[in-house]
């Protein structure tokens, strides 16, 4: 008995060991962080951190400030975009590349290849695609066909134009997400069991209706998951603004806010009301896509 | 998958939908595959040709050069070699650290009798929860108060651990039997060896996973590295770098070849293409399991 207790004291003992390394990572670099952005939330702050307490000033502000809710309504249209672009591409992507037949290993490699490509990167290249002169091959591809059309060519400044900037940054993000997630939505097809799709057919089920009976509900808790996932990338985005475009054009957005607040006007208690904010929503927003998500399950 | 379950149709309509689906599926290929043409056209060519107007969609092949690539190593605004070297680094590092403080904590989470077990599990749900743009302020407030501003430790430390990594290996060491860990137990093997000769090897998958994509955050790192480093720093990575490039670049002026760019671009992406084309399986497992939480 002495044995035993003796044996579980030292298992609690390794096991908090074992625990100490992930623990105090965890705990200096994202609960004490979480805390500071809260009690700083509650103060107006510069970058000697000499903090005195206003309450709720910086959050009153957040809603006052012309710019401060600019960022929280750039974020907004950025999400409402995205999301069931991201959706409906991802989706469609899956369906086509949902076939066997030689050469589909090689075209789904080409599919993929936006997942081997780092965002910045990804954002440096389309910065060239999208060149608002004659050196970018999409505005040469719109001259050209403008012309032909008998038009006057007329380049568009795609990320110079406050009209223009957060769709082509949308596009950007989009090719990236939607290659990353068809492999997913894709995975959950190939597991769609074939029976099912066959018993129907026999039944005399169209294809219509085998995709809106059979593939759409066993796919619906991955799509479900899909929608949770790039909606919180999309209430985080922040590096395709920050390069392209450095929130100019009415691209600022929350994350990007948070970071000029603190690292360029140096008003830290303004900068961590924005950020906590933002965590708040990503909380909220992935409980509710939760519950909704277990509808479907 | 549908094609043996079609009732064989011949004619117009069939072609027609054939046709259709290669249309389809071609267009996606040009979709996701040109900007990595593109960006291998721009790193082969000149200054000059990229402002040729109108444009050469294929350059000739005289203006074809690979000077770039070996002018990254001395140019001061890209200084490959030391990049390089510092991005391999933080991806070694990131990856060796993440696996090891992973499958350790995992493993006493879901193999020992840990007092305390009970709040950390929904701490750990919690934490991945937080995104890091929304602590970005107060971490580097925090690592900068510790003095570890611009250092290596700083860069590594909020990288070397992720709640989403615990959670992982947590949930693949708990199908682990117990009868294996009590028999080791029974035979007198230590906890630590039970880690690393039964349980490792046994969740090897799992931790594939988390070692790619902790190499991925590590190699494709941008937003904290620039934070925490100075402005071209000695820790400077090559995303940072990127960035900085193209920020530059669109503040207008070519002093900046973009030649440079691409090929800087490149570098940073052919390594992660051959790992991918090598280890389709493990990679798309990975980021599959990534994708799916907890």
């Amino acid at each position: 008995m002495g044995r035993l207790a003796g044996r579980r004291a030292s298992e609690a003992a390794t096991g908090w060991i074992l625990m100490t390394p992930a623990a105090t990572v965890l705990t200096v670099c994202v609960f004490v962080p979480t805390l500071i952005a809260l009690a700083l939330s509650f103060t107006q702050c510069s970058r000697f951190l000499n903090a005195h307490f206003v309450g709720f000033d910086n959050y009153l502000q957040i809603v006052r400030d012309r710019e401060c809710l600019g960022a929280f309504v750039n974020t907004l249209y950025y999400l409402v975009l995205f999301v069931p672009l991201n959706l409906a591409i991802s989706l469609g992507v899956a369906l086509l590349l949902n076939r066997t037949f030689r050469g589909m290993k090689l075209i789904r490699s080409i599919y993929f290849v936006p997942v081997a490509v780092s965002g910045i990167v990804a954002v440096s290249v389309f910065r060239f695609i999208f060149h608002s002169g004659a050196a970018g091959p999409v505005n040469a591809l719109l001259t050209s066909l403008q012309s032909a059309m008998g038009f006057d060519p007329q380049p568009v400044p795609w990320l110079w134009d406050s009209r223009w900037a957060m769709p082509t940054i949308i596009f950007i993000t989009l090719w990236k997400s939607t290659a990353f997630f068809s492999i997913i939505i894709l995975a959950a097809l190939q597991d769609v069991p074939r029976e099912l799709h066959e018993a129907a057919a026999v039944d005399g089920a169209g294809r219509w209706a085998r995709f809106a009976h059979i593939t759409v509900p066993s796919v619906a808790p991955v799509l479900a998951m899909v929608a949770t996932l790039s909606s919180i990338g999309a209430f985080r985005v922040f590096e395709p603004m920050f390069v392209l475009t450095g929130g100019r054009y009415d691209t600022q957005t929350i994350a990007l806010k948070a970071y000029t607040t603190a690292f360029q006007t140096g008003e830290l208690g303004l900068a961590n009301a924005i950020s906590f904010a933002l965590m708040v929503i990503i909380l909220l927003a992935t409980l509710g896509m939760n519950r909704l998500s277990r509808r479907f399950e | 998958m549908t094609r043996a379950l079609r009732p064989t149709r011949r004619g117009p309509r069939r072609i027609l939908a054939r046709s259709l689906y290669a249309l389809a599926l071609a267009g996606g290929a040009v979709f996701f595959g040109f900007p990595l043409l593109w960006m291998a056209r721009g790193s082969i060519i000149s200054q000059a040709q990229w402002m040729k107007q109108p444009m050469e969609w294929i350059p000739p092949a005289g203006e074809i050069t690979f000077r770039a690539f070996g002018q990254l190593f001395q140019s001061p605004q890209f200084r490959m070699g030391q990049v390089l070297l510092n991005t391999a680094l933080l991806a070694a590092f990131t990856t060796i650290f993440n696996v090891l403080f992973n499958c350790m904590a995992g493993f006493a989470l879901a193999k020992m009798k840990l007092p305390g077990k009970r709040v950390i599990l929904p701490v750990l749900l919690v934490t991945m929860m937080v995104p890091f743009e929304g602590m970005m302020v107060s971490l580097y407030l925090t690592v900068t108060r510790l003095g570890l501003a611009d250092t290596l430790p700083g860069l590594l430390l909020p990288m070397s651990t992720s709640a989403f990594g615990v959670l992982l290996m947590w949930k693949f060491f708990c199908r682990v039997p117990d009868e294996l860990v009590e028999a080791a137990v029974v035979d007198g093997a230590g906890w630590v060896s039970i880690l690393f000769r039964i349980m490792i090897p046994t969740a090897a998958p799992a931790v594939a996973t988390v070692a790619v994509l902790s190499f991925l955050g590590g190699w494709e790192a941008f937003l904290w590295p620039m934070l925490i480093t100075d402005p071209a720093s000695q820790f400077d990575v090559l995303q940072k770098v990127i960035a900085g490039a193209t920020i530059a670049s669109m503040s207008g002026g070519t002093e900046m070849e973009w030649t440079y760019l691409m090929a800087a671009a490149l570098v940073s992406t052919v390594p992660v293409l051959l790992l991918f084309l090598l280890g389709q399986r493990f990679f798309i497992t990975g980021l599959t399991s990534g994708a799916v939480k907890g």
